[in-house]
């Protein structure tokens, strides 16, 4: 039978019997909308849940520990016990397949404060510290200019030889003894104790009262998740308590410098050492920050561990932070992450129960949907079979102006096809109206952190796949009946 | 054109089998004008089911312009009906959805003829309605036409392919007698043409027209007489 022609009568059938086709086609057309609005919901919640508010991209590796009754230790008597993390775990971990880079990462092994905030929030606070160090290359997709920031991104203490002061990196650093150093510097007797700013060190630098020399700020990263929290949740706590908090922008914030008092905080007081203070200068935002805290370079951390806490602390690494670009690349790299005997941080343990939980909803959801479409083709096995019975004679006609049985067969699943199409096509429409209604009304609703745009995200294969999987399913629901037409008898058929 | 050797044709009914054509023998040259009378039930459908392909179970042998059907595949039989032989039912089989141009051009849709263009079979369809003497109702759908229209348009649309055979069952068994005498002389001028017409009939004027008379009775030839033309 020539396809032009099968088609032609397709479409003369469908036309007169659109009614019969219409309570399963509906059927269908709420499946395929309910699927496609499940999968895009589940699509956009991953991408907010564990890319935006959970930094799946990012693994964060730490040893294997154990809960000891009320302690949680790195061996359970001798037995369990995990590889050091040191530069040679690094660079196994920077090898994984699906690994970007392995970042070292170090946390404050004493307690720290941090005061200022005045020329944002008009008033100074002062809050214990949370800081870790990490490598620079951490600052690689950091707002505020990777490049830039890679340069700024170290330790201003660091030992940095020259041969001339025009080798030091400026703010009055002179070359001396073949090392670069600050500015000498004495603040006023009235501000000793604390880091004095005025015109006694150049540009951006301040004086550390402990060395009596001008030194850079250190920098410092903080993550857009801290600023989240603090725009949608801080800001409204605060301001309803009859102050008036500014909401922030990381552009706001980058540039803003504290004083931090390193040894000594509202918990306690290092004994390893005198408290020392240091101006920290915010240079960027970056995913790879710790969430609530201050981000270091690994270097001012692992220093500052060493003189605080002895020279073992001032080696020790305490995670390392694996970028890993492809989310779907997360549950191998945790497999490898594992079989190397490491442990996730729980942060992304988290990361991962939560990956699992939205795809096994989703897949459920999709299951559900899917259902409902199968459900939809076997009613529509019902209707067609009401068709074919109806349309015996007239297909018996057929088979006697020259159509073969499966020429009858095709003719019944192309018809099955083309109420899938209709009722995919229009499946499809109204699954992207749902979830665009969806989001109208969300955009109603109070603010909350990470609250997205939108709260779907639509895969490109989601509108082939629901078409297709529409087709499918009424083509299989017609199977039977299509089966039933071609093998009728057309004689018996002509002479009822 | 047709050749029937010893064709038995049994139907289950629900207490017994019942005999429909019992060891018949017959040829049809081709040119000829066919009538087959016979009492209900005598087996007259049967044959032209038969003859026609659409009934595969039978015993015996059936040969449509010299072509054995029994072992043909679907496919082929459906391709021999298409190009060979025209059908033309009692009450019409044409598709109320369609008009009647389109009716009349639907046995096209089952030719492997792709060099054959929508266009071409409009026209062809066309040229036969206007030699069924029906082209002023072309765009028209079928319930719209009176019962001898309808004929005249199944006529044209069995005759689509241009086939040599035409197989017709009680074709003005539904028509009045002004309706019935125009799809005789149709059927004659067709016959005149070449085709070879089996005709199953109760009505005397189309026995009558016909050049040969085969009587069937519970299944057996018992007449088989050839009208002489003064």
């Amino acid at each position: 039978m020539r396809l032009r022609a099968l088609l032609g009568l397709v479409t003369q059938s469908m036309s007169r019997a659109r009614a019969a086709y219409v309570a399963s086609a509906l059927g269908v057309c709420v499946g395929i909308a309910s699927l496609v609005f499940f999968i895009g919901l589940g699509e956009g919640v991953r991408r907010v849940v564990l890319d935006r508010v959970l930094v799946a991209q990012h693994v964060e590796v730490v040893r294997k520990s154990f809960d000891a009754g009320p302690l949680r230790v790195d061996s359970l008597f001798g037995l369990g016990a995990t590889p050091p993390l040191d530069a040679d775990s690094v660079r196994a971990l920077a090898a994984l397949e699906g690994v970007r880079a392995a970042l070292p990462r170090a946390r404050l092994t004493f307690p720290a404060r941090a005061s200022g905030g005045r020329s944002i929030l008009g008033q100074d606070l002062v809050a214990e510290l949370i800081a870790d160090g990490l490598a620079p290359e951490g600052v690689e997709g950091a707002v505020g200019g990777a490049a830039a920031l890679r340069e700024h991104f170290r330790d201003p203490e660091a030992p940095r030889a020259c041969s001339t002061s025009t080798d030091c990196p400026g703010d009055g650093q002179t070359c001396e003894a073949g090392q670069c150093a600050g500015r000498r510097c004495t603040p006023p007797a009235e501000q000793k104790g604390a880091v004095e700013s005025g015109t006694a060190c150049p540009g951006e630098s301040v004086c550390a009262l402990d060395i009596g020399r001008c030194l850079r700020p250190v920098p410092a990263l903080a993550s857009p998740h801290a600023l989240e929290l603090y725009n949608s949740n801080l800001v409204s706590a605060i301001s309803g308590a009859g102050k008036t908090l500014p909401r922030l922008t990381p552009s706001a914030l980058i540039g803003l410098q504290v004083d931090v008092t390193f040894g000594e905080g509202f918990v306690g007081r290092s004994s390893g050492a005198p408290p020392i203070t240091r101006r920290v200068k915010v240079v960027g935002f970056s995913d790879a920050a710790i969430m609530v805290g201050l981000t270091f370079p690994l270097a001012v951390v692992q220093r500052l561990n060493a003189r605080f806490s002895g020279p073992e602390a001032g080696q020790a690494l305490h995670g390392v932070l694996l970028d890993v670009p492809v989310t779907e690349d997360l549950p191998r790299v945790v497999a490898q992450v594992r079989a190397l005997g490491f442990a996730l941080s729980d942060r992304s343990e988290t990361v991962e129960q939560a990956g699992r939980l939205i795809r096994l909803v989703t897949a459920l959801l999709s299951v559900v949907s899917g259902l409902i479409v199968l459900l939809a083709a076997l009613s529509m096995t019902q209707a067609f079979f009401v068709a074919v019975e109806q349309r015996r004679r007239e297909l018996a006609v057929l088979r006697a102006l020259g159509a073969a049985a499966v020429d009858i067969r095709v003719l019944v699943l192309l018809e099955a096809a083309f109420v899938g199409s209709v009722s995919g096509v229009s499946g499809l429409m109204l699954g992207r109206l749902s979830a665009w209604t969806a989001d109208v009304a969300a955009a109603s609703m109070a603010d909350f952190p990470f609250k997205p745009l939108s709260f779907f995200d639509f895969p490109l294969w989601v509108w082939p796949a629901g078409l297709g999987f529409s087709v499918l399913a009424c083509a299989l629901g017609a199977l039977v009946p299509a089966e039933a037409a071609a093998r009728a008898d057309p004689a018996a058929a002509l002479n009822t | 054109m047709i050749r029937l050797r010893q064709v038995s044709k049994r139907y289950r009914g629900a207490r017994a089998e019942e005999q429909a054509l019992a060891h018949v023998d017959l040829e049809i040259a081709e040119g000829e004008h066919v009538a087959l009378l016979g009492p209900s039930g005598s087996g007259k459908t049967s044959l032209l089911n038969i003859i026609g392909g659409l009934d595969r179970v039978y015993e015996g042998t059936v040969e449509v312009n010299t072509v054995d059907l029994a072992p043909l595949s679907d496919r082929a039989l459906a391709r021999l009906r298409a190009r060979t032989i025209g059908f033309v039912f009692q009450h019409y089989g044409l598709l109320d959805h369609l008009t009647v141009t389109e009716n009349v051009a639907l046995p096209g849709a089952f030719e492997d003829d792709a060099a054959r263009s929508r266009f071409d079979a409009d026209q062809r369809a066309m040229a036969l309605l206007e030699r069924v003497g029906i082209a002023h109702k072309a765009g028209a759908l079928p319930p719209t036409l009176s019962g001898g229209q309808r004929q005249r348009v199944a006529i044209a649309r069995a005759l689509f392919n241009a086939p040599r055979l035409l197989l017709c069952d009680e074709p003005t068994g539904s028509l009045d007698t002004t309706a019935s005498e125009g799809v005789i002389r149709l059927l004659e001028t067709l016959n005149t043409e070449g085709v070879t017409l089996l005709t199953v009939t109760h009505d005397p004027r189309v026995a009558a027209s016909a050049k040969r008379v085969i009587r069937l009775e519970d299944g057996c030839v018992v007449e088989d007489t050839r009208v002489s033309v003064p």
